[in-house]
């Protein structure tokens, strides 16, 4: 999906889904400020179960199809669209409180949709282990600060969520060719905190 | 309408949701204003109040309408095609780049672009040429890669053997468009010279990656969609070398799951007997199938 077609469909699920607020991350985020030209698919966070339910009965209306569990995907004339959505959290990481303030507002349609900051969209794809992410990280690491991803990390070990430790991620960093002074910044916290 | 204002306007809407101020950069305040008046009178653009602005008057953030959405793509190419004859025109083999190629030329899952492919070496004088921002401008160093190419409507795009040797061989975003080159070998399997495949893949150095790209395709379609004898013909030329695990397999192994569980068969076979990098069986088998109806074929 290009700019236009992240665009057009935020706006269609923003005028389907009014007075929502979605937290959205990964490609799509980078899409929307410039720091790639197009991705596989747009991952969201719904506040609650609830809202999931919604936007799950919703996403059907218009013609997705759930392939997966909360995996959509909607197939039409010269475009293919796919859409992630998951409540509280994504990949079995929460949606924090210092996520949340971090993010930046949109508003599409009817509803907010608000854009996981640099750091965040960074630290969720610092866990996949898959190659595709790897040119993300990197295009990421030009633009965030460092410190705010290693303390959300250490935030993240604390509340027991082992694959967003700073040792995880060093991993990611240094296939990822991030600098080797970053990387060993985290390896050394992943050590400390273990 | 459609002026060098309005379209720098629709340009800037699409994205970052700018204020006037922001939009004053395009002209004139008072041009502007008209502009958005126009714009929005015309339905193709909207105003939202930015939250978290300050008391007074609310600032207003502008964003596209799904009318104007379709008109920013529908500008796109018209630039891109008014480039594309620019260059063309100049007498420089062109195609169409390497991810247009591969989304609307063969229906490749997932890849866009708006970029112009032409002969190494000649990437400066054609970058003179276009005009427009948003059209990138590539050098392919594969030789007579834009006499190989394939017509339709209008546009010249980079041939199938072309593509998949410079998906496999990409150095922007390889992973994506080796994954998407599985989906493409796939359906086009009897429509590939492998001679040619092999030639050019010797010629861009690119005989590990492409050969083990028609490996994982056996193994994500589940049967020979390539022959034996193609693989073995490719296996013989693969460059021996040392190629790391996938970041993947190091993280599983750090929670703990046992090394011998942490690597899928397939991606240890591109490994330890192509010995070539690519995206892992998992990333392939997500967009793997997926592929809309292309231009070319």
């Amino acid at each position: 999906m290009d700019r236009v077609s992240v665009e057009r469909l935020l706006v269609e699920l923003g005028e389907a889904l009014p007075g929502m607020t979605l937290y959205m991350l990964g490609g799509g985020v980078m899409v929307l400020r410039e720091l790639k030209e197009d991705t596989v698919d747009l991952d969201f966070m719904a506040e609650s179960n609830e809202d999931l339910r919604e936007a799950r009965r919703v996403l059907k209306s218009i013609g997705f199809r759930e392939y997966e569990a909360q995996r959509f995907e909607r197939r039409r004339v010269g475009d293919r669209e796919r859409v992630d959505i998951d409540a509280g959290g994504f990949l079995g990481m929460p949606l924090t409180g210092e996520m949340r303030s971090r993010a930046e507002l949109r508003r599409f349609g009817a509803a907010d949709v608000m854009l996981l900051s640099d750091e965040d969209v960074l630290l969720f794809k610092a866990v996949t282990g898959r190659y595709k992410d790897l040119g993300d990280v990197r295009a990421l690491s030009g633009t965030v600060y460092w410190d705010v991803v290693l303390e959300e990390s250490l935030r993240m070990k604390r509340m027991g969520v082992a694959k967003a430790s700073p040792g995880i991620v060093a991993i990611t960093l240094r296939h990822a060719g991030v600098d080797d002074a970053v990387v060993r910044r985290f390896e050394s916290a992943g050590k400390q905190s273990s | 309408m459609l002026g060098g204002n309005t379209a720098r306007i629709i340009d800037m809407c699409l994205l970052r949701h700018p204020g006037t101020a922001e939009l004053a950069k395009a002209a004139s305040s008072r041009t502007v204003g008209k502009e958005i008046r126009e714009l929005e009178d015309l339905g193709v653009l909207t105003r939202y109040p930015a939250k978290g602005a300050s008391a007074g008057r609310p600032k207003l953030r502008c964003r596209l309408t799904p009318a104007g959405l379709e008109l920013k793509r529908v500008l796109d190419d018209i630039r891109f095609r008014a480039d594309y004859r620019r260059v063309e025109l100049a007498g420089i083999p062109v195609t169409v780049g390497l991810f247009r190629s591969m989304a609307e030329g063969y229906g490749a899952p997932l890849v866009t672009g708006h970029g112009l492919a032409v002969p190494e070496g000649m990437e400066k004088r054609a970058r003179a040429l276009a005009r427009w921002s948003g059209v990138e401008v590539e050098g392919i160093g594969l030789e007579g890669f834009a006499e190989r190419g394939a017509v339709a409507e209008g546009l010249r795009y980079i041939g199938l053997e072309d593509v998949i040797v410079l998906a496999a061989a990409n150095e922007k975003d390889p992973a994506r468009l080796q994954a998407c080159a599985t989906t493409l070998i796939n359906d086009f399997a009897r429509r590939i010279d492998y001679g040619l495949l092999l030639e050019l893949a010797l010629k861009a150095g690119a005989v590990n990656e492409v050969g083990g790209l028609l490996f994982l395709t056996n193994r994500l379609a589940g049967r020979g969609v390539v022959r034996r004898e193609v693989l073995d013909g490719f296996l013989r030329r693969v460059a021996r070398r040392r190629v790391e695990r996938h970041p993947r397999y190091e993280i599983l192994v750090a929670q703990g799951v046992p090394p011998s569980e942490a690597e899928h068969s397939a991606d240890a076979e591109v490994r330890e007997k192509w010995h070539a990098r690519l995206p892992t069986f998992e990333e392939c088998r997500e967009v793997f199938g997926w592929r809309g109806v292309g231009r070319v074929g």
